[in-house]
């Protein structure tokens, strides 16, 4: 029986465990991306390719050192490069000499039922149904549970214990194995910790850019943390059930970030360049500034780049900019947050 | 004397600016910090030390620049800055109605843009060294000729070569091609002043609205080829300040000196007896996870004072 492991992207590992479990497949997953992910990744990878790619290469290739021997990869279409990732991933790998199957899930329902069914030792259309229903319920907590903590962990002087409460529910939702629990967690999360001693001005930043930054501690240099640190909430729009939902409906909600994006954009520029957009221009009264990032290369991002100092000119929003790539530089993305939070303060108590 | 400290720990140079309680600049100094940037701090304190006299009394300090922290730690800081915002204040100071900031220095530039004395948007560039003073230091080397002439005898230039700013190493085999050609010192100097304004307006000042008045400072303010590149460039006056080599020390005094001024504090300046103390660091890396972070320990005369480096919170001090 195939052994699957699939690529990291932020905390997607809990679901996605819990949907091959339920399918009666047997999951490896890879270790946490890590400086040593990335360099196995690296070596194989087309120099240009943008920083995902690269992580998730070396994510197979430290999966199958474990045992794993399939992977489930998401495919796609779009102008960004993404839809090809997994094709090119299959054949570096192969020329790396790991010996792996892979299967790339593309935006079609039935085309997925094929594969889950060939994978699974024990499949029927009902268990399919009734797994993606539960993991679902699990992505929707995990996701609030998520939210909570970065807007929380900016508020409170103590964030060593919100840390502690959120990785605590955190294992408890992978863990559990009835809706019951679920709900459960739900309910703890309304009341996990109560504000009790709370920073002096509270502010707040949209975390907006290319999904896989935003959603991957390990790529942007854990920036929703680090902005917590620096007594600042973090607001994202895109989550997991956002990505998951878009996967499985290419194309719904077009119309109304199109709408949200008040004419500094009108079309799809693939990716999640029209989502950056319309989400800057759409919160801007809600959050004291944005922090927009992107890896490398990643044209979506790009494009909405090129239109945001005019969203900054117009809406009086301020916007910060941030790319990244192998190289941490962590040193300079900390001085440029902290010089933003600065530029945000010093204009509020104008 | 009341008086401030400012320090820029950067990683090219270090300087020390020491303000009056009317912000005026009594004393600067300015040093190499050549991979040293304990001892350079030091010896920056223990100079100050010899110039100024008993009637001086410190009553606050800040830092900033890429080693902020660590100078903070040594020093016993105040206040602890970004060097964006230090070169921001210390600008709207000099010059209440500026808009724009250029700020160039040994290996990173910047652009600031403000509004109403307030920074309202910057970029800042660390990865290209086509457009910072580096590079400036090495073509000047490789043509034989002093940093301090640069600026003077590209001023000298009838007409300027063309140069490619894109890159640092195409600069320098488009300079040798021209160089080969039989073009004149000067206006090869004069071309790689052009390029790297350009490169520098490319990379920074892309889509950013820029108004009149211009501040240009930083170390490279010195040379007066690229202040007259930039004036070209914006078609306007651009204004080098009298202590442009020092403007993020001059931030980091004044911001110490509104933090400690408003909120009634004493200052946490450990006084020059910190000059007999024994700082060390030393590292090691982490095996916990993956990550192998490098964690730093500061050590003052054999007691831990500092640590920093990790990802998590395992090593917080």
């Amino acid at each position: 029986m195939p052994v699957v492991t699939f690529p990291h992207m932020g905390k997607m590992e809990l679901p996605v465990k819990t949907f091959l479990r339920e399918m009666d497949i047997s999951v490896i997953p890879p270790p946490q991306s890590s400086q040593k992910t990335l360099k196995k990744g690296k070596e194989y990878a087309p120099e240009f390719a943008c920083l995902p790619f690269k992580i998730n290469l070396g994510n197979y290739m430290e999966a199958a050192e474990l045992g794993a021997d399939s992977i489930l990869m998401g495919g796609g279409f779009g102008p960004c490069r993404f839809g090809f990732y997994g094709e090119l991933q299959k054949y570096l790998l192969q020329e790396a000499g790991y010996e792996m199957e892979m299967y790339i899930l593309e935006k079609n329902i039935f085309h997925i039922k094929d594969i889950i069914k060939e994978l699974s030792g024990n499949f029927s259309l009902t268990k399919m149904t009734r797994s993606f229903h539960f993991t679902w319920s699990k992505i929707k907590v995990m996701d609030k549970l998520t939210e909570k903590l970065y807007n929380l962990r900016g508020q409170v002087v103590n964030k060593e214990k919100v840390e502690n409460d959120y990785n605590k529910l955190l294992k408890k939702l992978d863990e559990a194995e009835t809706y019951r629990e679920i709900d459960l967690i739900e309910q703890e999360i309304d009341n996990f910790l109560q504000i009790d001693n709370a920073v002096e001005k509270k502010l707040t930043i949209a975390l907006v850019g290319e999904i896989y930054t935003v959603l991957e501690p390990f790529t942007n240099i854990d920036l929703a943390r680090k902005l917590n640190y620096l007594d600042v909430s973090v607001y994202q729009t895109l989550t997991l059930s956002h990505w998951l939902k878009n996967f499985f409906t290419p194309g719904s909600g077009q119309k109304k970030l199109v709408n949200k994006a008040a004419g500094y954009i009108n079309s799809f520029v693939g990716g999640h360049g029209l989502n950056s957009i319309s989400d800057i221009y759409s919160l801007k009264d809600k959050v004291d500034g944005v922090v927009h990032i992107m890896p490398f290369t990643c044209m979506p991002e790009i494009v909405a780049r090129a239109i945001i100092p005019e969203v900054i000119e117009n809406e009086n929003i301020p916007v910060l900019s941030l790319i990244f790539d192998e190289h941490t530089a962590e040193a300079g993305v900390k001085t440029r947050l902290e010089a933003f939070i600065d530029l945000i303060k010093y204009n509020k108590a104008r | 004397m009341d008086c401030y400290l400012g320090i820029d720990l950067g990683s090219v140079s270090t300087d020390l600016a020491l303000l009056d309680s009317d912000y005026n600049l009594r004393e600067k100094i300015y040093l190499r910090t050549a991979g040293d940037p304990i001892n350079v701090i030091k010896k920056g304190i223990s100079d100050l030390k010899n110039k100024i006299n008993s009637d001086f009394e410190i009553k606050g300090i800040g830092t900033t620049g890429s080693g902020r922290k660590l100078a903070g730690v040594i020093v016993g800081a105040d206040l602890i800055k970004n060097e964006i915002t230090a070169h921001a204040v210390a600008a709207a100071f000099k010059m209440p109605e500026v808009r724009t900031v250029f700020e160039i220095g040994g290996q990173d530039s910047k652009i600031i843009i403000i509004r109403n004395g307030v920074a309202i948007d910057f970029a800042m560039n660390t990865v290209c060294a086509a457009g910072t003073g580096s590079f400036l230091d090495q073509q000047a080397s490789r043509l034989g000729i002093a940093i301090e002439d640069f600026g003077k005898k590209a001023l000298k230039a009838d007409q300027p070569v063309e140069i490619a700013g894109r890159c640092s190493v195409f600069a320098e085999s488009d300079m040798i091609h021209k160089q080969q050609l039989g073009y004149s010192q000067e206006n090869i100097l004069a071309g790689l002043c052009n390029a790297l304004v350009r490169n520098y307006m490319n990379n920074l000042a892309r889509g950013k609205k820029l108004a009149a008045p211009y501040v240009f400072q930083g170390g490279v303010a010195a040379n007066q080829g690229i202040r007259k590149s930039f004036q070209e460039e914006v078609g306007e006056e651009v204004f080098v300040p009298e202590n442009y080599d020092v403007m993020g020390a001059i931030g980091a005094a004044i911001l110490a000196a509104n933090s400690v001024n408003d909120n009634n504090l004493t200052t946490k300046f450990k006084g020059f007896s910190m000059l007999d103390v024994d700082y060390k660091s030393a590292g090691f890396n982490c095996d916990a996870c993956a990550n192998n972070c490098e964690i730093i320990n500061i050590f003052a005369d054999g007691d831990l004072m500092a640590r920093w480096g990790g990802k998590c919170s395992r090593w917080q001090f």
